[in-house]
């Protein structure tokens, strides 16, 4: 295996999934370039999910909250 | 010091602003077991009733009414989410009991063109949320049927969703009842998301097949008095359905709650009674010899040397 070329790497910012997504998609980059090994790439593509969780559980928790105000307003609830 | 709490952002309360926080009132549903922000468990083998037991609680709810000797304060709005019966069973079911209460929603899981419910989905939710009745509580029938990969914890993101679910139906005082089927290893799939986990277990001379008939066992409650084993059948004769109860099993147990030296009102949420039942079980308690007899009424000792 030849030795791997060591410099700092930029991920995008994971402010929601689309963010997420580009992330995985520059490790793979990165392992293809042979910048980063592909453990190392599992190790940080793991911690993406955990972040891509938490946000798919956020947008859903917002979703919620909205649905429940739309529904408050229908039946003439106060806010 | 101050500044130290409020270098912590933590909301600690005195006792005080705790008593006088704006918390949601939380109320009776089916006392003394379910209130408005619990989550309950129902689980058992296939086919020993499950669903029968989550119908026969939903109407109760829904109609204010009473159901295997617990009293529904009042009617609420009850949502049934169906997925494995479907309409016809169903229909079929519900045609036991005589007409369905205004205050209860069904919604079958092979309903015509609606797409299957999965509430381990972001989609499932937000239809769910979307087109609901704003339930004060919620049967999932099963959960297993209705948030599947969650269910088997197979798929973490799906349960995600399903816990997140569930912590808004606290948060918003709405009861939820799920129903399950039983573990692999015997036990509930999702005991730890609920508070309240109700095991069906076979009656003792429960025979193959034929109507629902159970033991229920509450094997895990935050009730302040140790809710009792409660066996249960349901009968029909002529295409009408009844349930009957334990009365007799419940007079050993209000006589030796008696004899402890419980008050009344203890004894009626340990057995999950209303107060004129205290009283019949009482008498029959006294017949059977279980408690002493009535002594004399005080109207008729002597008090005071009034006479």
């Amino acid at each position: 295996m030849s030795a791997l070329k060591r410099e700092a790497f930029e991920l995008p910012d994971t402010n929601d999934i689309d963010s997420v997504n580009q992330a995985q998609v520059t490790l793979i980059r990165l392992v293809a370039q042979n910048q980063i090994r592909a453990s190392e790439a599992l190790k940080i593509s793991r911690m993406l999910e955990h972040r891509r969780r938490a946000i798919a559980t956020g947008t859903l928790w917002e979703k919620m909250q909205e649905l429940e105000a739309q529904g408050r307003q229908m039946r003439g609830e106060e806010p | 010091m101050e500044g130290m709490q409020n270098a912590t952002l933590l909301p600690i309360l005195t006792d005080p602003q705790l008593m006088a926080a704006g918390r949601p009132a939380r109320s009776d549903l089916l006392p003394p077991w379910l209130s408005s922000d619990t989550r309950a468990l129902v689980y058992g083998p296939p086919g020993i009733g499950k669903s029968f037991l989550a119908l026969g609680i939903a109407w109760a709810v829904a109609s204010g009414t009473s159901f295997l000797g617990w009293r529904a304060p009042r009617p609420r709005r009850v949502l049934y989410l169906d997925g494995e019966m479907g309409a016809a069973e169903l229909g079929d079911r519900l045609a036991l009991f005589g007409q369905l209460p205004g205050n209860l929603a069904i919604v079958p899981h092979d309903r015509p063109g609606g797409a299957r419910l999965d509430l381990g989905t972001e989609d499932g939710i937000v239809r769910l949320m979307a087109g609901w009745n704003d339930p004060q509580l919620l049967v999932l029938d099963t959960l297993s049927a209705l948030a599947p990969a969650a269910r088997a914890d197979r798929d973490h993101e799906r349960r995600d969703a399903l816990h997140c679910l569930l912590l808004h139906l606290k948060q918003t005082r709405r009861a939820v009842l799920m129903v399950d089927h039983t573990a692999k290893n015997g036990a509930a799939g999702r005991a730890s998301a609920a508070d309240l986990v109700m095991a069906l277990r076979p009656a003792a001379s429960a025979a193959a097949g034929g109507n629902a008939r159970f033991e229920i066992h509450f094997e895990k409650t935050r009730q302040r008095v140790p809710l009792f084993p409660i066996a249960a059948e349901l009968q029909t004769t002529d295409g009408a359905g009844a349930w009957r109860w334990d009365a007799a099993c419940r007079v050993d147990r209000l006589a030796a709650l008696v004899r402890q030296g419980l008050s009344r009102r203890d004894v009626c949420e340990a057995l999950g009674i209303e107060r004129s039942w205290f009283f019949r079980l009482k008498a029959e308690a006294r017949t059977r010899g279980l408690l002493p007899p009535k002594g004399p009424s005080r109207s008729g000792t002597s008090r005071g040397g009034t006479s």
